[in-house]
Order: structure tokens, then C-alpha cells, then sequence
């Protein structure tokens, strides 16, 4: 066992442990502020303030509470967030006024805070705890537990609540052999997307040939609506970093990059805090807890190209080359970074290694289904009730998380499809919304987990719009190194903006499937291959719908501003004028409190005027009418 | 480096491997850093390929050359230009999820470039006849071979790609004048298409491709224009042999050197000992 003059690791760890308890008795009272980019973008840290102030000007005598700001609690539509303890009393939508009200707090039944409370959704009824709101229920937060409870900024109070206590007891009791050992066990799969097991990825990177090795962490999360690896970068850093120094002394590396996206500053500010205090207590750096293993980290920004999400993109860019990627036919746990074995992980994989190690292998692989073990986040965002970040157990419904912990689609309205994957994921159809969500299913259905972005789609989406949209992402960032990727993204798009016109030929979804097909078979690396899954699962699961913009000329879902026209029912206008101001084409005419007339030649089919009714006088119809 | 792709090759070692394996079942025999194209090239089975030079490093960029590989665990479809080979494993050049993919590859290029002759002639070649997609004017592919040849054969690094998708081209800095250029026109003689333009005038050297213009050194004897000032000044001092490459055009360094020769043997041939 590697002994230093302070003692074993785990004695070293206890000592700063103690100190760290001693200055945050865990008896007291803590009011946690979320300070996650969601709430702070309505004004948490203005509310932190005022509850600090509030706090001060408690009366001396009683044990005052503690005020901390935490990283997101993932109920970003509530925000701010604020959670009491210990009786676990969860405010939301909280002002900088609200602070007294907060602090004062005594009782369940406080009526001054019932503004603050979250409304159960059956009854109505306001609910005290974060535990009883359906939201959190549901889910298995085992990653995102931390995010809610810790100071991100305050390495003490991260340790005092059990941080690098995994890295600590594997330091002095596993050898490295037996770490990896333990990882595999685990079933832990990438989170990044491509779902490969880690314990597999790190062994054959232990095994490889060579001098150096390292360590990477790609918190390069470019697909639209995700936020978890932010949030917990934001949240709860040092998870990360305990991760990546498990994962390089499993691997024999020295050295770890934190990969992240400059658009992340707060992610960037917080985990450059995290490594400098880490550095500070001897849990980065050399001889770490007194033993013989050294590893630093050291942050590099990705410029914000989404294709440096890809392994050998952003290994091309850490090196100061265009960030393109490269075959890999010899994997990069072989020849990567400089050409050393390197060791790539999403941060939510890296979050999730001292979680292993503290439960245990088997009890970590008692969660999630047969081929995917432990949990997942998904960034749950569009038409369903509560956005935010849930974190689940793999295996469970779409179904479960649209309806359950989100509370199903807004407005009451029918549940269409769910995206999942990011971009290049793909469309899972309402019919199917019992599939269980694990990395092999999603496939088999057409889509991918990606790194779990989740779009709930209501009834009022069009599917041929969904897949412009995602195509013209996706041939926007694609590197254009390859000929499939970079030609066939800009045809596939090019062919669905005339569906969406209306001039489409039924021979083009063959022509779509087929260029679908050669993206997956010839493109040059992932972005590439999966390119086509917007287009090939919606044309899967929604052919009609394709097939009737083609053959009428119909929007079913009145998305496609060619395919609709516009006009106002006598009967039901008011008049009151407000489409006229709100038109931009001058198209609607019309005397006061009388009902006013479209003009289809200036129209131009916004919809503006649909949104802006208050009388539903406003009528949207497809095919466009002939002028 | 600053422009280092593709995994490193590995240093020549003492003694070479050698790697049996089939393509289209007939066994060939290859060195163990060699990938699937070159030695298919070598044993005269056609594989389609744009984008490849054994000059440089593999690119993979053209994806014309996708063949499949059974290695017995695993039959996949790769470029063969970036596969290394393996023992045992058996190539299909022929495999219809291969060729049907290489031809849908070719119809975009011709697309892209429906006036080059190199595309045109290799679609030929591989039956594609037309493109069934909207037709663009472009001459370049993007096979990125005059970037490669310039940063890794001259050390030079002048162009680069820019931009991303369908917007991405070959570019010096900021597409102005470059000033690292030496005007040699490597870059030129690698270009599958003949997309970049290289045009000598009296004094001038006019690359347009690259919005660059260089002088051109005269020759001391006979007064011709030939290379670049810079492209001169890189000979003598990549080759330092104390001679200055700029004095003298090709043909008369030529004429020079025989003549030099000569008299040095006529002055053996006066030796009676005929040593030195």
C-alpha cells in the first residue's frame, strides 16, 4: 500500500475532510441557490445576494444558515431555484423580494411562500419538497445529486460531502488492472453517443505500445438543446476531474485536457477553479495524496466548430490543427493524441466513474437494462410542459419521461415524435413512445442516443420541416473534408426544401434514401454517417406525410409557409385591428370593428397574424389557395 | 509539424514485414505500412481514386476508393487508400455495397465538377454516366492533395482549407498575396483537375489561384525568365552547395556543367599518370 508521511491516501484525504467539516458543520441549515447559466440568467445571483443580506441581519443568538450557491438543479423552467434544508423545502420562480419570505420559512404551511411553491400538476395543490414535485420523482439523479447540494466554486465543501473519496481509496487499495476491471464490470457505456464500453476502451489503451498516454475529456457539447455536460461541468467539476484522475491511473497517463466550447464561459471559469483548488490540496499534480502517481489537467477551448465533438476532429484541433477529423481505422486508444494511446470520455462518462466506485460495480449494473447499465441525462426541451435536465435510469419509456417526469405536451396537444441524438439523431414516432430508452433500441429505431438531447414534438410540427431543419444544421457543420458529408447534406437539403415547396417528385425519397444510405456507408467519421438519420427516419415513420406535401401540395401540420394560405372569417372577426399593425407585408385591410380582408397577393404567409388573433378569426389552410 | 495528419509513419525499421493477403481472391504480398489501393494499384486492379498521391500521407477525403474488407471477425466498407493492410484479411473491390456507394461518391463529383476531364474520364471508367444531381461549376474536389504536398514535401504550409461544408475551399491566408509562397507550382502538378492556375509572363509568375504574383530571377547568360526569385533562393539554400541557383536558367546551368566536365576530362586525359 503507498504510505506518504501523512499516511495512506485515504488517511491524507480524512485529514482535509475533517478540516472541511469543521467548517461546514453538516447540522446546519443550508439555503442553496441554483447558479447554474439557466438561473442566472433570471437573476439568481441577485437573489443570492439578497438572501446573504437577509441572512446577516438574522439575530445573533440562533444558528444562522449557511447560504450556498449550487450548480443547475435542472428544473430550468422554474428557475431560480432555491432548496432548504433540512427540511428539504424547494422554492421556485424565486425574486431577489422573495428573500425574507425564503429565510423566514418556519413552517410547511408558510403562506408567504406559497407563491414560491411548485403546483402539483393533478391537483393544484402547492408541494413542500423536491421530492414530491413529479419532476424529480421520477428520476435517479445519481450524477446531478451533487450538482444540487455542492458549492462548485468551494473545494472543501465538495470534500466535506464525500468528494475524491473514490479517487482515495482506489489510489491506495486497487491496483490499476483492477480498476479497469472494475469499470467493466460496471457496464458503463459512453455517454458521449456512440455508447462503447469504457472499461473496455481504457484496457485496450493500457495495453497499447507507448511512452506517454493521455487522457482527454470532450466537453465539446455542440448539439442544439443539450446542456448536460455542461451543467454538470458548471455543477459539480470536480466529479470530473476525480473521474479523469481514476482514468488515468487505470491507463498510466500524466496528463488529462478538458476539452470545452469557449461558448461555455461559466463551464470554462468554474472548472479552472476546480483543477487550481484541486492542485492546491494535492489532488491534481504531482504525488497525489502522497503517493507516486502525478496527473495534471490543463483546460483547452474548442472554437466552436461541432464537428470537434468528433474524437479525432478534436485531437487534431488540441494540436493546433484544423479541426477536421481523420480515419480511424487505428482507434485512438492506440495512436491519438500526438500519436500516444489515448483515452477520450464525455464528461458526464467521467461523472460517472466515482459514482461506481463509491456503490460498487454490481450495484451500479443492478441500474438500467440489459445492455446499458447506470443512468442517463437527457435535456428534455420543446412542447412538453417541464423543460429541464432529467437524469433516469437507461430503459425507461420515452413515454415515461414525456409524460411522467415532464408532464406531457403543452397545451394538451397530441404528442407527434420525439428527437432524440442531437441532429444527426433521429425521429421516434408517439406510436412507439413505449420503447425503452438504452443506447440499443434507439438505434434499432432509427435514431441514437447521442449524448441526450430530447425534442418533444407536438402535433403542430411538421416532420419535413424537422428534417430541413436538422439537415441544414448539419450541412452548415459538416468540415466538408469528405465528398458524401459535405455534397450530400447540401443535395439532401437542397431536395427537401422542395418538398416543403411543394415541387417535390415521389422519386425523391427514394433519391433521399439513397443518398442516406451512401452517407452512412462512405462518409469519413460519424457526423457523416449518422447525417442522414433526420431524413431516413422521418421518410421511416412518416412517409405519408412526405408523400402529401408531394402529391397535394399539403402541410398536414401547417408548418410549410408555401403550402399554406391564409384568410380571415367574417364571422368571427372582431376587427380590433391587431393583425393589421402586426402584418408585415401591409397584406390585411380592413375598417375598425369590422371584419378585415387578407390580401393573397401581398401575403406572404407568416402566420403573424394566425399568433396574433385573439378570436381564432384568423384561418390557416393548405394546400395554398390559387391566387 | 504544423500540418501533421493521419497516424505518423513509422520509422523505416531493418527489416520489413511482409503481409499476405487476397484482393478479388488473388493473394498479393505487401509491406506492413502499405495500404489497400497502393498495392491493389500494384497488382493492376483497378480501384477508383482521386484524392491519392504516394508522394503524401493518406487524406481519405475523395471516398472513391471504398472497397470491402473481410477480417474475418468483421466485413466492413473502408477507403482503401487509409486501410493498412493486415494478414489475412480478404478485399472485395467488387462488393455492391462498395460500388454502389463509390458510384453515388463519383455522381456528386461530377456534380461538383461536370467540366473536369479527370472526373469525367474516371466516371467513365467506372460506368456512371450522369449525375442525377444539381449540376455546380466548380473545378476543385477538395482533395486537399496541393495542401498536403505543400506543408509536407516543402515544409511550407501556404494554403489551407477554409471554411466549412459547401463552403469550404483552398485558400492562402486571407486570399491575399501570400508571403510564404515560393511560387514553385508543386502544388499545380498534384492537382488532380488542373483547377489551380500557374501563368508565366515575361518577368511574372501569376499563381490567380492563390492571388499571388512573384518576380521571376533572369538568367545571367541568356537572359530567359525562369523560376521565382524565391523559388531560387529556396534551391540554394536547401541544397547548399554554395552555388546560386538564381545565376543561371535550367538550361544553361546545363550547358554549364557539361562544358565544365569536359575540360576536367581533357585535363585527366593531358595527365600522363592519369591521376590526380
Amino acid at each position: 500500500m503507498p504510505r506518504s508521511a501523512l499516511g495512506t491516501p485515504v488517511e491524507t484525504l480524512d485529514k482535509i475532510r475533517q478540516v472541511a467539516i469543521k467548517r461546514r458543520p453538516p447540522e446546519t441549515a443550508e439555503i442553496r441557490v441554483c447558479c447554474g447559466t439557466g438561473c442566472q440568467a433570471r437573476g439568481s445571483l441577485d437573489v443570492l445576494e439578497a438572501i446573504k443580506g437577509e441572512v446577516q441581519n438574522l439575530d445573533a443568538d440562533g444558528e444562522k444558515p449557511r447560504v450556498k450557491k449550487t450548480g443547475c438543479q435542472g428544473f430550468c423552467e422554474m428557475g431560480t431555484v432555491v432548496l432548504k434544508t433540512p427540511e428539504d423545502f424547494f422554492h421556485c420562480r424565486v425574486k431577489p423580494e422573495d428573500a425574507p419570505a425564503i429565510v423566514h420559512r418556519g413552517s410547511e404551511a408558510d403562506e408567504s411562500v406559497r407563491k414560491l411553491q411548485f403546483p402539483d400538476p393533478a391537483t393544484g395543490e402547492p408541494v413542500n419538497r423536491m421530492q414530491d414535485i413529479p419532476f424529480y420523482r421520477k428520476q435517479k439523479r445519481l450524477v446531478l445529486s451533487r450538482n444540487g447540494s455542492v458549492d462548485p466554486e468551494d473545494i472543501l465543501d465538495c470534500i466535506a460531502t464525500g468528494g475524491y473519496h473514490a479517487l482515495a481509496s482506489v489510489l491506495a487499495h486497487t491496483p490499476p488492472e483492477e480498476v479497469i476491471a472494475t469499470v467493466e464490470k460496471s457496464g458503463l457505456r459512453g455517454r458521449g453517443g456512440g455508447g462503447f464500453p469504457t472499461g473496455r476502451k481504457w484496457r485496450t489503451c493500457r495495453d497499447a505500445p507507448g511512452a506517454k498516454r493521455y487522457v482527454i475529456c470532450n466537453a465539446d457539447e455542440g448539439d442544439p438543446g443539450a446542456f448536460m455536460d455542461r451543467s454538470i461541468l458548471e455543477g459539480a467539476p470536480h466529479a470530473v476531474l476525480e473521474g479523469m484522475a481514476i482514468g488515468a491511473y487505470a491507463i498510466g497517463a500524466r496528463q488529462g485536457f478538458i476539452y470545452v466550447r469557449n461558448e461555455y464561459p461559466l463551464a470554462v471559469e468554474r472548472v479552472t477553479l476546480a483543477i487550481a483548488q484541486a492542485g492546491e490540496f494535492g489532488l491534481l499534480g504531482e504525488n497525489i495524496l502522497g503517493t507516486d502517481f502525478s496527473f495534471s489537467v490543463r483546460v483547452m477551448r474548442g472554437g466552436g466548430a461541432f464537428v470537434c465533438g468528433e474524437s479525432t476532429a478534436l485531437m487534431a484541433s488540441l494540436q493546433g490543427e484544423v479541426g477536421e477529423p481523420r480515419t480511424k481505422y487505428i482507434h485512438t486508444v492506440k495512436s491519438g493524441l500526438w500519436d500516444c494511446p489515448t483515452t477520450l470520455n464525455n464528461v458526464e462518462t467521467w461523472a460517472n466513474v466515482p459514482i461506481i466506485f463509491e456503490m460498487g460495480a454490481d450495484k451500479y449494473a443492478s441500474i438500467g437494462s440489459e445492455g446499458s447499465k447506470g443512468t442517463k441525462i437527457f435535456s428534455v426541451v420543446g412542447k412538453c410542459k417541464n423543460t429541464g435536465l432529467v437524469e433516469v435510469p437507461m430503459g425507461i419509456t420515452v413515454r415515461e419521461i414525456v409524460e411522467d417526469i415532464c408532464g406531457g405536451v403543452q397545451n394538451d396537444k397530441q404528442l407527434k415524435a420525439v428527437q432524440t441524438g442531437g441532429p444527426s439523431g433521429g425521429c421516434i414516432p408517439a406510436s412507439l413512445a413505449d420503447l425503452p430508452v438504452d443506447f440499443d433500441s434507439l438505434t434499432e429505431a432509427g435514431s441514437m442516443m447521442g449524448s441526450g438531447g430530447m425534442i418533444v414534438m407536438d402535433e403542430d410540427t411538421c416532420m419535413v420541416d424537422v428534417a430541413k431543419y436538422f439537415t441544414d444544421f448539419l450541412r452548415k457543420e459538416s468540415c466538408g473534408k469528405c465528398t458524401p458529408c459535405r455534397e450530400g447534406t447540401d443535395i439532401m437539403y437542397q431536395i427537401l426544401c422542395r418538398i416543403s415547396k411543394g415541387q417535390g417528385k415521389e422519386e425523391d425519397l427514394e433519391l433521399l434514401e439513397e443518398i442516406g444510405k451512401t452517407l452512412k456507408v462512405a462518409s469519413l467519421c460519424a457526423l457523416g454517417q449518422t447525417a442522414a438519420n433526420p431524413v431516413l427516419s422521418t421518410i421511416r415513420y412518416f412517409r405519408e406525410e412526405y408523400l402529401q406535401h408531394i402529391r397535394n401540395g399539403v402541410c398536414p401540420a401547417g408548418v410549410c409557409r408555401e403550402l399554406l394560405s391564409y384568410s380571415i372569417d367574417p364571422e368571427l372577426c372582431k376587427g380590433c385591428g391587431k393583425c393589421v399593425r402586426a402584418c408585415p407585408s401591409e397584406a390585411i385591410t380592413g375598417e375598425k370593428k369590422k371584419p378585415h380582408v387578407i390580401d393573397a397577393e401581398k401575403c406572404v404567409a407568416c402566420g403573424v397574424c394566425y399568433d396574433q388573433c385573439a378570436f381564432n378569426a384568423v384561418q390557416r389552410t393548405s394546400p395554398r389557395k390559387k391566387r | 509539424m504544423c500540418f501533421q495528419r493521419g497516424p505518423a509513419h513509422e520509422s523505416p525499421k531493418e527489416t520489413v514485414t511482409m503481409i499476405t493477403f487476397t484482393i478479388d481472391g488473388k493473394s498479393v504480398t505487401a509491406r506492413e505500412q502499405d495500404n489497400i489501393l497502393d498495392v491493389a494499384q500494384d497488382n493492376d486492379i483497378f480501384v477508383p481514386a482521386l484524392c491519392h498521391h504516394r508522394a503524401v500521407r493518406s487524406y481519405g477525403a475523395c471516398r472513391l476508393c471504398l472497397v470491402e474488407v473481410n477480417s474475418g471477425t468483421r466485413t466492413r466498407v473502408v477507403a482503401a487508400c487509409s486501410y493498412r493492410v493486415e494478414q489475412g484479411i480478404s478485399v472485395d473491390t467488387q462488393a455492391p455495397t462498395a460500388v454502389q456507394a463509390r458510384n453515388v461518391v463519383m455522381e456528386m463529383l461530377l456534380a461538383r465538377c461536370p467540366d473536369s476531364k479527370a472526373v469525367r474520364d474516371l466516371a467513365t471508367k467506372m460506368g456512371v454516366a450522369e449525375t442525377r444531381f444539381p449540376k455546380q461549376e466548380k473545378d476543385c474536389i477538395l482533395c486537399g492533395l496541393c495542401v498536403q504536398v505543400c506543408a509536407e514535401k516543402l515544409g511550407l504550409a501556404t494554403l489551407s482549407f477554409v471554411g466549412r461544408g459547401s463552403q469550404r475551399r483552398v485558400m492562402v491566408p486571407f486570399g491575399q498575396q501570400s508571403q510564404d509562397c515560393i511560387g514553385c507550382g508543386a502544388c499545380a502538378a498534384v492537382c488532380p483537375t488542373g483547377a489551380i492556375k500557374v501563368h508565366d509572363q515575361g518577368e511574372q509568375r501569376t499563381l490567380s489561384t492563390w492571388n499571388t504574383n512573384l518576380p521571376r530571377v533572369q538568367c545571367s547568360k541568356c537572359g530567359k525568365h525562369f523560376g521565382t526569385v524565391r523559388q531560387c533562393d529556396s534551391v540554394t539554400k536547401k541544397t547548399a552547395l554554395g552555388i546560386d541557383a538564381s545565376q543561371l536558367c535550367p538550361d544553361c546551368r546545363r550547358e554549364a556543367a557539361a562544358g565544365s566536365l569536359s575540360s576536367y576530362f581533357r585535363s585527366q586525359e593531358a595527365r600522363p599518370d592519369g591521376r590526380n
